[in-house]
């Protein structure tokens, strides 16, 4: 669970006091919904930006669900490649959010931090046709290079090397490094990625995409052999 | 209160920060008068002349990067005779060793391929390069067969060749024409002036008493009318957009480009106007000729059929060089697609920032915008904190900043 009620309204009240434009649209037992406008004021690579976006904020409560935006000012364009049809923006990937706030969740940081940084990337994006800090790839692709940058290895299937090692194994600096190089793992990748294999809650993360990441190859061979067999 | 005209003056004034100061331009003119002369001791009889954006009075301090770096004044040093008289090696030759034998010139000058640069120290800080590319008249031939194909035949009687390097040691000819591509910059640009020449020189004047005696006295060549300072508005707003990119100094628009399509454009203009008239107009255009991008040749000749400063018959961009009917100025555009996608994106950032901008209620959202187009230190220079909020903007580290996602 992400929030209680309790810890949400406490939340939101100092992220009112921070963003003025916005208000309580309505709260409920499973979520509160926040409306209104957020000036973002930012400066990065040479580009400054201030402007002001309406938007809907919903925090989900008593849920695992982390809480999203919604573009109700329709001020991002349909065709960028990270805003959902119904207007849910693709702030960043759930691993990365969830590793960010591993000991506890910060409404505050999570909308200088994640929100105001979504809509810097898409007026830079607008403005020069590139992304200022990169962008993910779409659906698992996107979570692989979440653990990449974590991992500080850039190829994937080395990435889910590890992935497996860290659901299944503990932590021993001497045994062989389960990218494959044949180094000492304390040698190698060891110092980026020991706190996933010795802190439970990174490692439960982990853990969790890495199953869900066999399933979709499981499903995906089963398709394939179908298919195969259907042509047969 | 949003004060429009205020805006407009405050851009002009950074614009006027980056242009060259009339001692500057006063220096550089002695200087190379002085190369002239010495070249003619060495016996190498030939007469220089300035091109480019001194020639066109559309200078702009170069390099948004680098605050502290030189001015760029380009010159043509055409030696007597014509291509028939000279090799291209040798002619280059001779320039070079008459520079590098000089006592004056020897310890500041750098050799390239196709042009010397003489460096001169700082006044103020700011110091400037005098380029010199070695040149002859071309051919009677070569011009017969040029005013044949050319549209505006009367300009090229100015034809050079200047010598191109083509690998090791070896050159060949090629043709150019910096007088006959400024008489034609000059034909559309007196109009301009002549509005506003006027009360630009009595401003000139009051601001630099210590250094003319009357307004009589200051060159025709500092005066700028609309038209030089949409150019030089332009050319630095391009010089901090494409600092963006790694490769932005391949994929930039040169000045020449920038020169000629703007010069084209504000030909159909009312030369009575104000320079932000004048930009809006500019700007309106590039948007038009931006639908190039998507519609064909014939969709885009039915709905704006007079428009012709940007073509793509089959696919081919075409930009005209006035002075020289064989030349293609967007040659580039045609092997790399980058660089004409990078180019209409590039101008509608600056009318976002420099039109669009003026409108905003927001002063902070004004200086937002003029600090993304002009450059975070050029802006602060010259308005100090001018339209900021009480609040500075957030820095974001790029490293670790959150990157966008989307779910399958």
């Amino acid at each position: 669970m992400i929030f209680s009620k309790e810890v949400a309204v406490q939340q939101v009240a100092n992220l009112l006091h921070r963003y003025n434009g916005l208000y309580v649209n309505s709260m409920s037992e499973e979520k509160i919904s926040l409306m209104g406008s957020i000036t973002i004021n930012m400066s990065s690579l040479g580009f400054t930006l201030y402007k002001t976006y309406r938007v809907e904020i919903i925090i989900p409560l008593d849920s695992d669900e982390l809480p999203y935006v919604l573009d109700v000012g329709n001020q991002i364009d349909g065709s960028y490649p990270h805003r959902y049809v119904e207007g849910k923006l693709c702030l960043e990937t759930d691993t990365n959010i969830r590793i960010r706030f591993i000991d506890g969740f910060s409404l505050e940081t999570w909308m200088s931090e994640y929100v105001e940084t979504y809509f810097f990337s898409y007026e830079f994006y607008q403005r020069y046709g590139e992304f200022p800090f990169g962008e993910r790839g779409h659906g698992w692709d996107g979570i692989i290079q979440t653990y990449s940058d974590f991992f500080n290895e850039a190829d994937g299937a080395k990435t889910i090397k590890i992935m497996a090692s860290i659901s299944n194994g503990k932590y021993r600096g001497h045994a062989l490094c389960p990218c494959g190089s044949g180094q000492k793992l304390r040698s190698c990748h060891g110092p980026y990625i020991m706190k996933f294999y010795t802190d439970n809650r990174l490692k439960s993360i982990v853990r969790k995409d890495f199953f869900l990441l066999q399933e979709a190859v499981q499903k995906y061979n089963e398709q394939q052999h179908n298919t195969r067999a259907a042509k047969r | 209160m949003k004060n429009i005209s205020a805006r407009q003056n405050d851009i002009l004034s950074i614009i006027a920060s980056l242009d060259i100061s009339p001692t500057m331009f006063r220096n550089a003119d002695e200087k190379y008068k002085a190369i002239t002369k010495f070249l003619a001791d060495c016996g190498i009889e030939a007469d220089m002349y300035p091109q480019g954006s001194f020639a066109f009075g559309t200078v702009v301090r170069p390099n948004a990067k680098d605050p502290a770096a030189s001015y760029d004044l380009d010159f043509i040093c055409q030696v007597k005779g014509n291509r028939n008289d000279h090799t291209p090696s040798e002619l280059r030759n001779r320039i070079e060793e008459a520079l590098t034998s000089s006592k004056v010139y020897g310890g500041k000058l750098e050799v390239y391929k196709e042009c010397f640069t003489i460096e001169y120290a700082d006044i103020n800080g700011v110091g400037f390069t005098i380029d010199i590319v070695p040149a002859t008249d071309e051919a009677s031939e070569n011009k017969s067969r040029l005013t044949q194909k050319s549209l505006v035949p009367q300009l090229i009687g100015t034809a050079i060749a200047v010598p191109k390097h083509n690998g090791e040691r070896n050159y060949s000819w090629l043709t150019n024409n910096p007088k006959g591509f400024k008489a034609w910059f000059d034909q559309i640009n007196e109009p301009f002036l002549s509005f506003s020449r006027t009360a630009y020189r009595q401003n000139l004047f009051e601001q630099n008493t210590a250094l003319f005696a009357s307004v009589e006295e200051i060159p025709h060549e500092l005066e700028r009318s609309a038209l030089q300072r949409v150019i030089q508005i332009l050319k630095h707003h391009r010089d901090v957009y494409y600092a963006h990119f790694e490769d932005g100094d391949d994929i930039k628009p040169i000045s020449a480009i920038l020169n000629a399509v703007v010069a084209q454009i504000s030909s159909k203009y009312t030369p009575e106007c104000s320079v932000f008239e004048l930009l809006e107009f500019v700007l309106n255009e590039f948007s038009i000729y931006s639908l190039q991008q998507k519609l064909t040749f014939k969709e885009f000749a039915q709905k704006y059929g007079e428009r012709t400063v940007f073509s793509r018959q089959d696919g081919k961009w075409y930009i005209s060089n006035p002075a020289n009917p064989e030349d293609n100025l967007a040659d580039k555009w045609n092997s790399n697609s980058k660089i004409p996608e990078c180019f209409f994106r590039w101008v509608s950032a600056a009318k976002t920032d420099l039109i669009d901008g003026l409108q905003l209620d927001d002063d902070r959202q004004f200086r937002a915008l003029l600090e993304s187009g002009f450059g975070e230190t050029t802006v602060s220079n010259v308005l100090g904190k001018k339209y900021c909020g009480e609040t500075p903007p957030r820095l974001v580290v790029p490293k670790t900043a959150a990157k966008p996602y989307r779910s399958l």
